[in-house]
């Protein structure tokens, strides 16, 4: 039977804590390919002037579709991209304009999961020597105490570290991957789409795998997804993303009880769900947000 | 002569099975549009798709609901004769109107079936279109293919108004790689239903597509089925979504149909384990019973099936869920037989809600 | 949907199997390989021996592929030929691999000019002609084999920079290369972990194509009198020195021809079979 968990802090209060990640104004442009040598390059706006904080041990979700810019603002706040302009400070330091010989507390403290269990594993590589990367680059030993520990904190069997990625399944991959993200002890996780290619059955398991562990390893989450009820059901508090802008942000609940933007009306309104189903909503229900609400 | 007059003609094919959908506004009886007897589909010895039985009556909406590896696409590739080359199908494939079986009929008698009686929408909106013709010339060609629109210049006008139709409006003379995957989604359907097919199958046409996208496209395939009376067998893993658009649902495991009947029932009472743990499981809201706005709110977690979904070929005998299943005992090694009839009905040994019947 | 058809959470042994092509591959190339090293201890005859009492004559059991027309031995000139075919591939490979293999995951890896640059110039020795390069190099060093290899090697790196480039930038765009960013790893110890190991695939087919290019090559510029110079046996050059018999004794072009196409088709295959070889993915269904 389910268990009852404890959130580890109601977060619709006022931060007393300095915010583990702190967004401020930020905007990143990508210059088009060139389509003619006469015309200049088309330039794209990914993020136009995104500001978000995140409390420590906070579980944030950013929702938005495809193309919003939320992939962009992750690999920024994982310093993978660098923003156009604006600040962003992790964990009291600004990494804006750090060079990546001094984004080590970064690499240590902040772990990413990917969303295609395909891509995000070394195919080359044994399951092992995956797991120990984080841990080679950064000097720790790589013991396979340490790997078979984080084999079992996800739920797979000490045997597994032998095979290759492809020996699994799409669930076991992403436990793989969180392994991975696990083993630098890092202090926040951020997770991209990371049950959006799994089927229903095994997207219960990795949700609930994400769930204890941030729980267990007080671990601050940053959950992005295009499904808004995925991360409601993850999330404390939620900003959602249109078009390179963060339309609203509030307490899960509350954003999809009675969200107040227009998109993201047209957001929650869009979600299919049994219930509504049940209570006999059609499609053109979902294309209609509630009590004349714009379009 | 040609599969209009066939059409016409609509001889009632296997009229003993016939089909009633459970909800009321669906017709009576009546001969179903599609019925699929004992569809098996293997490569090499490897059984993929066993013995699976289906009928759509006329205008019915049908979902099939299934997981990777359950099975849900090979039978709508089966269907439409459309296999690779190294798999084979075995049992029988009717269409009302269609004088013969589609299972082993060849490809020429096929493809004046197909785009025509019996039409489709694939997952990837991306690689259905030719990427150097003019969308309403490829919807246009769907016409001319099977001659229900007589020459060039009035197919091109159906055209147009087909994809005013799918809310496609003026721009009839883009080219694919111009629009959004929704709006290439919408092309696909408006070549679907061009030929008012009597059977409109869509195969994961939605989960390529963001969500407010995806209810657009629901509510354009819904309103083409509806404004042609055309019959829907709609393939997905999305519960949510079939609860939405259709009216009965069969949920595929393991290439085999564990249970059918009309959406309500089988959404409020499950009676195969699986479907059972997949309704559980998928149902986030009922996960997120804390109050909110509380300040101690509370998270549940969300019930789980055990275990992983076995590759194409290692499901256990017996009953193909008794590995992942809590309730499993012996006699689950043996197969469940269907219990039930055509309309509803589910293949377990233990099912759910079975102490309160 | 489809994806997960492999062998799911069953372990495999992980016992690679031998593959046809590599079997037979590495056969044919063993097999030059120890006809050459055996060439430096026995031949038949003397490879260089002129013999004008015995010019064109047909096989027979003293002569098992019969004579040139300098009455020298063809299977013994075969056998030494044999050598510089082997020093003509790996001197050609080597270069164009060494060099190529590095500058393409550069080119894959930096987004700069200096990525640009390479590419530009790649572009520059892809549009010169291998074999104009190599007459060239023959004018100004000397012809020899190693200069016409080094030559036809450099002439081959743009193909290696083109095919490692593409390659590279897949595994660059990949998800488990940012995971290693994320982690903290230099690009350096990115390129050597992730972007060769999954690019080697690509790197043994190149090499292949390559060295039987080289080959052919080789006997081309033999052929023109650009490659080996006499005496030293090449393939190439005894294809050269057969044109004027072509009717009268087809066998002195027969011969060279069957060797230098069984050495091609044996690197080829050799080449598909080690691609499949280092596939973890086609492990278990070997």
């Amino acid at each position: 039977m389910p268990e009852l968990y404890r959130l580890p802090r109601p977060t619709d209060r006022p931060p007393a804590v300095d915010p583990v990640i702190k967004v401020t104004d930020v905007t990143r442009d990508y210059p088009r390919p060139r389509t003619s040598l006469l015309k200049r390059a088309e330039v794209v706006h990914a993020l136009r002037g995104v500001s978000l904080e995140v409390q420590p041990g906070e579980r944030f979700g950013i929702v938005g579709e495809s193309g919003c810019g939320k992939s962009t603002l992750l690999r920024i706040i994982a310093a993978l991209d660098r923003p156009t302009s604006g600040r962003v400070v992790v964990d009291g330091t600004d990494i804006t304009r750090l060079p990546e010989r001094r984004l080590r507390f970064l690499r240590e403290n902040l772990q990413l999961v990917f969303q295609d269990p395909m891509s995000s594993l070394d195919p080359r590589m044994r399951v092992r020597d995956i797991i120990a990367e984080p841990l080679v680059v950064q000097g720790h030993p790589a013991s396979g105490a340490r790997v078979r520990e984080l084999l079992d904190a996800v739920g797979l069997s000490a045997d597994a570290g032998d095979r290759y990625p492809h020996q699994f399944s799409g669930g076991q991959r992403q436990r793989i991957s969180i392994a991975r993200a696990l083993a630098p002890n890092p202090k926040i996780l951020v997770a991209d789409e990371p049950v959006s290619a799994l089927d229903v059955s095994v997207r219960a398991q990795v949700l609930n795998l994400i769930s204890d562990l941030v729980d267990e390893l007080d671990l601050t989450l940053v959950f992005v997804s295009h499904d808004l009820s995925v991360v409601k059901h993850v999330c404390d508090r939620v900003a959602v993303m249109h078009a390179g802008e963060i339309v609203e942000t509030g307490t899960t609940g509350e954003v999809y009880a009675a969200p107040r933007h227009p998109y993201t009306r047209r957001l929650v309104a869009a979600i299919p769900t049994i219930p509504k189903a049940l209570a006999g909503a059609t499609p053109e229900d979902l294309l209609t947000p509630p009590k004349g609400a714009p379009r | 002569m040609s599969s209009q007059a066939d059409r016409q003609t609509s001889v009632p094919v296997d009229a003993v099975d016939v089909v009633s959908p459970a909800d009321a506004e669906a017709s009576e009886a009546a001969p179903a549009v599609l019925t699929v007897r004992g569809l098996t589909i293997s490569v090499r010895d490897l059984e993929l798709v066993s013995d699976v039985d289906l009928s759509v009556g006329p205008g019915e909406r049908v979902g099939l609901i299934g997981e990777s590896g359950s099975g849900k696409s090979l039978t709508a590739l089966g269907i439409l004769g459309l296999l690779p080359e190294d798999v084979t199908a075995a049992g029988s494939v009717r269409l009302s109107g269609i004088d013969h079986d589609l299972i082993g009929a060849g490809e020429r008698r096929l493809s004046r079936v197909r785009g025509n009686h019996l039409a489709m929408v694939f997952q990837e909106p991306m690689t259905a279109l030719n990427p150097t013709m003019r969308i309403a010339d490829q919807v246009a060609e769907a016409m001319l293919v099977h001659r229900t629109q007589s020459n060039r210049r009035t197919a091109r006008a159906a055209a147009v108004e087909l994809l005013d139709r799918v809310q496609l409006t003026g721009i009839a003379r883009a080219y694919p790689h111009q629009l959004s995957g929704g709006q290439r989604q919408r092309v696909v359907l408006a070549i679907a239903l061009a030929n008012d097919p009597a059977l409109l199958i869509c195969d994961e046409p939605t989960t390529a597509l963001d969500v407010t996208v995806q209810a657009m496209v629901l509510d354009l395939i819904l309103r083409g089925v509806t404004a042609r009376d055309s019959a829907l067998l709609f393939i997905t893993h999305d519960l949510a979504v079939v609860a939405t658009i259709c009216q009965r649902v069969l949920v595929m495991y393991g290439g085999r149909v564990v249970e059918s009947g009309p959406v309500r029932e089988v959404f409020t009472n499950p009676r195969h384990r699986y479907t059972e743990g997949l309704l559980a499981a998928s149902d986030l809201e009922a996960a997120d019973s804390g109050p909110v706005g509380t300040s101690e709110p509370v998270r549940r977690r969300l019930p789980t099936i055990q275990g992983t979904v076995p590759a194409a070929g290692h499901f256990p005998d017996g009953c193909v869920f008794r590995t992942r299943c809590p309730h499993a005992t012996e006699v689950c090694a043996e197969r469940p037989p269907w219990t039930g009839d055509q309309t509803r009905g589910f293949a377990c040994h233990h099912p759910a809600g079975a102490d309160d019947v | 949907m489809s994806a997960d058809l492999g062998p799911v959470g069953h372990a495999v042994g992980g016992r690679r199997r031998w593959n046809p092509s590599l079997l037979v591959g590495g056969f044919i190339v063993a097999l030059i390989a120890v006809v050459a090293l055996v060439s430096f201890v026995w031949t038949p005859y003397d490879a260089t021996l002129v013999d004008p009492a015995g010019r064109l004559a047909s096989p027979s059991w003293t002569h098992w592929l019969g004579t040139d027309k300098f009455g020298r031995d063809i299977l013994s000139q075969l056998m030494v030929g044999s050598r510089t075919t082997l020093f003509v591939g790996l001197v050609a490979v080597g270069v164009a691999a060494v060099i190529g293999v590095p500058l393409g995951i550069f080119a894959a890896m930096t987004r700069r000019w200096s990525s640009e640059l390479v590419m530009r110039a790649n572009d520059l020795l892809l549009a010169f002609p291998a074999l104009l390069l190599a007459i060239m190099f023959g004018a100004v060093f000397g012809a020899s084999t190693t200069t016409a290899m080094v030559a036809i090697g450099i002439a081959t790196i743009p193909s290696f920079v083109r095919v490692i480039r593409s390659g590279g930038m897949q595994v660059m765009r990949t998800e488990y290369v940012l995971a290693a960013r994320a982690a903290g790893r230099r690009p350096f110890p990115i390129a050597i972990r992730h972007v060769l190991p999954n690019v080697v695939s690509l790197i043994t087919v190149q090499a292949s194509v390559s060295f039987a290019i080289a080959v052919l090559a080789e006997a081309a510029l033999s052929f023109l009198g650009y490659g080996t110079p006499p005496p030293t046996p090449s393939w190439g050059r005894m294809l050269q020195e057969s044109q004027e018999f072509l009717f009268s004794a087809p066998r002195l072009a027969v011969f060279p021809g069957l060797a230098i196409a069984v050495a091609v088709l044996g690197f080829n295959l050799l080449g598909d079979g080690l691609r499949d070889h280092f596939d973890p993915k086609l492990e278990d269904r070997r």
